[in-house]
Formats: C-alpha cells, structure tokens, sequence
C-alpha cells in the first residue's frame, strides 16, 4: 500500500495526508482543481467535501468582499459544484483583471508571459523561480498570508459543474485520516444511544 | 534568563547549544525548559528529527527571534522585507528537505515555520499543468486512456 502511495503523490508522499490537506487550503481553486487531474489518488485527496467547504466559504467571503452578497449564494449537490458554480456565476474582471498584479500571481503570470512576452517581462520572473521552488518572486507584489481562492478570470464549463456531482472513482490509497473526516460529515446521531 | 542555554539533540546525536529564547519559539521546547528544575541540564532529546533537518529549525528560529529582538529596543530591526526575503531564502531547499522541514515544523508546532514552508510548496503547486506538477513531484499518473480524455474534458475550463 506504501508503495502506492508513493507512486500516485510522488515525492509528496513524505507528508501525511493531514499537511498535504493544509497545503491544498493555501492552493486556489483552478490550481485544486489542476491537481485533482495528476493521479486518482490526488484527485480523491483534492475533491474531498470537507476541503471543498472551506474553499466554498472563503472563496463566498471574497465574493462577499467584492460586493456581492451572501444571499446570492445557493447550496448545490456538493460542497464542490457549489464552489464551481459559485464561480461560474461570479462577475468577471474587466480584461486586465485587477486582483492578477497582486494575489493571483503565478496563474495570471504564467498565462500572461504565454500570450504577450513583451508586456509581461516583470512578471516572467515570477513564472520562472516558480519552478527552482523560490517565493522571492513573489516578496515584491504579495503581502505575506494574502493569498486567494478565487479566480475571477476562470468560468467552469456546464460539463464540469455537472460532473462536480460526481464523487471520485475509488483508489487503493488508504487514508485514515480522509476516512476520519468523511465519517464526521455522514455520521448519523440519531440513533446513537451512549 | 536570556544567559541560559539549552541542548538539542538531534536522532542522529548531533546537538545544538541555543539560546533558552530560540528553543522557546517551539511550544513544546518551551514547556520542558519551563518545567525544568533550576539546576537541571538543558538536555532535550529530539529524537523524531535528524540533524541537517533540526539545523535548519534552529537557523530559523534563530533568525526570527533575532529580528524580533532588535526591534524591541529601538535600533536599527531588520525590516518586514529583510525577513521576507530571508524567509525566500531559506525555503530555497530542495524538495525532500523542504518536507522534512514540515513535519519538524509540525513536530515541533512552530506555526510560522509549517506556514512559510507549506506556502513554499503551494508555490510549486501553483499556476501549473497537470503534467508540470506530475513532472515536479514525480507522480505517475494511473488513469486509463478513457478516463484521461474525460478528465480532460471535464477540467478543459482551467487551461483556457
């Protein structure tokens, strides 16, 4: 079982599951998303409803921030098609999107070093030291735990807000820690007798 | 009590002599020298960490406490952006230290340290393709041609 896990996360199998779940809160979503299509096992770790709660809640608080409003928001079949949806349906930023200079960095950089290498000679240097796993890049433009779960310029397509529903496909990965956590959102008390 | 120091000893019998305030950045540290005897050797066992990785720990926790300290008293602190890009730096690791540094920070429960490094990896997570981030952390991927072309269907909206 060991040498599945190591095989499906690759060298972050060195952390246990419950620091690969803190990694992923400090991810936004497009980038959850991306990595739920590495491996089966990283695509159970990264669809988990108890994850896709609190990026749903954050993500409703920036929304909130920006002016929407909580009532706007509906509960779907899942924590995870309600975060997509929710994204789905957010206003889009005006061509240059204005949170992309400061908390969306690497995602915007790297598309925008892609599309125009003129302009983006600045932000190049961000989509690079990405890769030699440096945050200097980011020491100029970020503030320190200011990082974001939205991004505004990306709208989940029909199919995938209908798959959202869908949980993952089974793996041998055995995780008690994920086992622990689904167990407390489907526990049901009601005939528990102490 | 600033005089005071205390020993680390990593699980391979490398020790480290620091500062009572430098070991008290970790919760754990703190309650042992708290509770210790006066008198008592400052011999504190770690037995779950090694030694290139407690090294690192001790770097920090040095660097930090340092830098607090100076501002305390006036003089010339070290700035939010000297410490940033120290921090930059000292996360500039390679991968397998990097995540032995989390689960001594984790161990250890210094919360400033498992932020800095989690954020390091996340940053090596972020604003990638599936493939970058198969290729960075060397996951061998295991769906079937089927399920790749739906995957790739379903998740098409985060490329574009």
């Amino acid at each position: 079982m060991d040498e599945y896990r190591s095989r499906a996360l690759g060298t972050l199998c060195a952390l246990p599951d419950h620091l690969i779940n803190l990694l992923l809160l400090r991810l936004s979503i497009v980038d959850v998303v991306r990595l739920a299509c590495t491996s089966r096992a990283l695509r159970l770790i990264c669809c988990e409803e108890p994850l896709w709660q609190q990026l749903c809640l954050l993500q409703a608080d920036e929304l909130v921030d920006a002016g929407c409003s909580y009532a706007s928001i509906k509960f779907l079949a899942n924590w995870r098609q309600t975060a997509l949806h929710m994204l789905a349906s957010a206003p889009k930023p005006p061509p240059p999107p204005p949170l992309s200079s400061t908390s969306l960095g690497t995602a915007n950089a790297s598309l925008s070093a892609a599309r125009s290498p003129h302009i983006s000679s600045g932000t190049d240097n961000v989509a690079n030291s990405s890769d030699s796993h440096v945050i200097s890049g980011n020491s100029s433009g970020e503030t320190v735990a200011a990082w974001s779960v939205f991004n505004p310029q990306y709208t989940p397509s029909a199919h995938s807000l209908q798959q959202a529903a869908v949980p993952p496909s089974p793996t041998p990965l055995a995780s008690d820690f994920l086992y622990r956590r689904w167990l407390r959102c489907h526990i049901q008390l009601a005939g528990f007798v102490p | 009590m600033g005089a005071i120091k205390v020993t680390l000893i990593a699980s391979d019998h490398q020790s480290f002599e620091v500062d009572v305030d430098v070991a008290s950045e970790s919760p754990i540290f703190r309650e042992r020298v708290e509770n210790a005897d006066p008198g008592d050797d400052m011999h504190i066992p770690v037995p779950s960490v090694t030694g290139d990785v407690l090294a690192k720990v001790v770097e920090y926790c040095q660097y930090h406490v340092a830098a607090k300290k100076k501002g305390a008293d006036d003089e010339a602190s070290k700035s939010d952006d000297d410490v940033k890009a120290w921090d930059a730096q000292f996360v500039n690791v390679d991968q397998n230290l990097l995540f032995d540094i989390i689960l001594a920070a984790n161990y250890l429960d210094i919360k400033s340290l498992l932020d800095l490094t989690c954020q390091a990896v996340a940053q090596l997570i972020k604003g990638k393709t599936p493939a970058e981030i198969c290729k960075t952390f060397n996951i061998k991927n295991e769906f079937t041609p089927e399920e790749e072309e739906e995957i790739r269907r379903e998740n098409q909206w985060t490329f574009d």
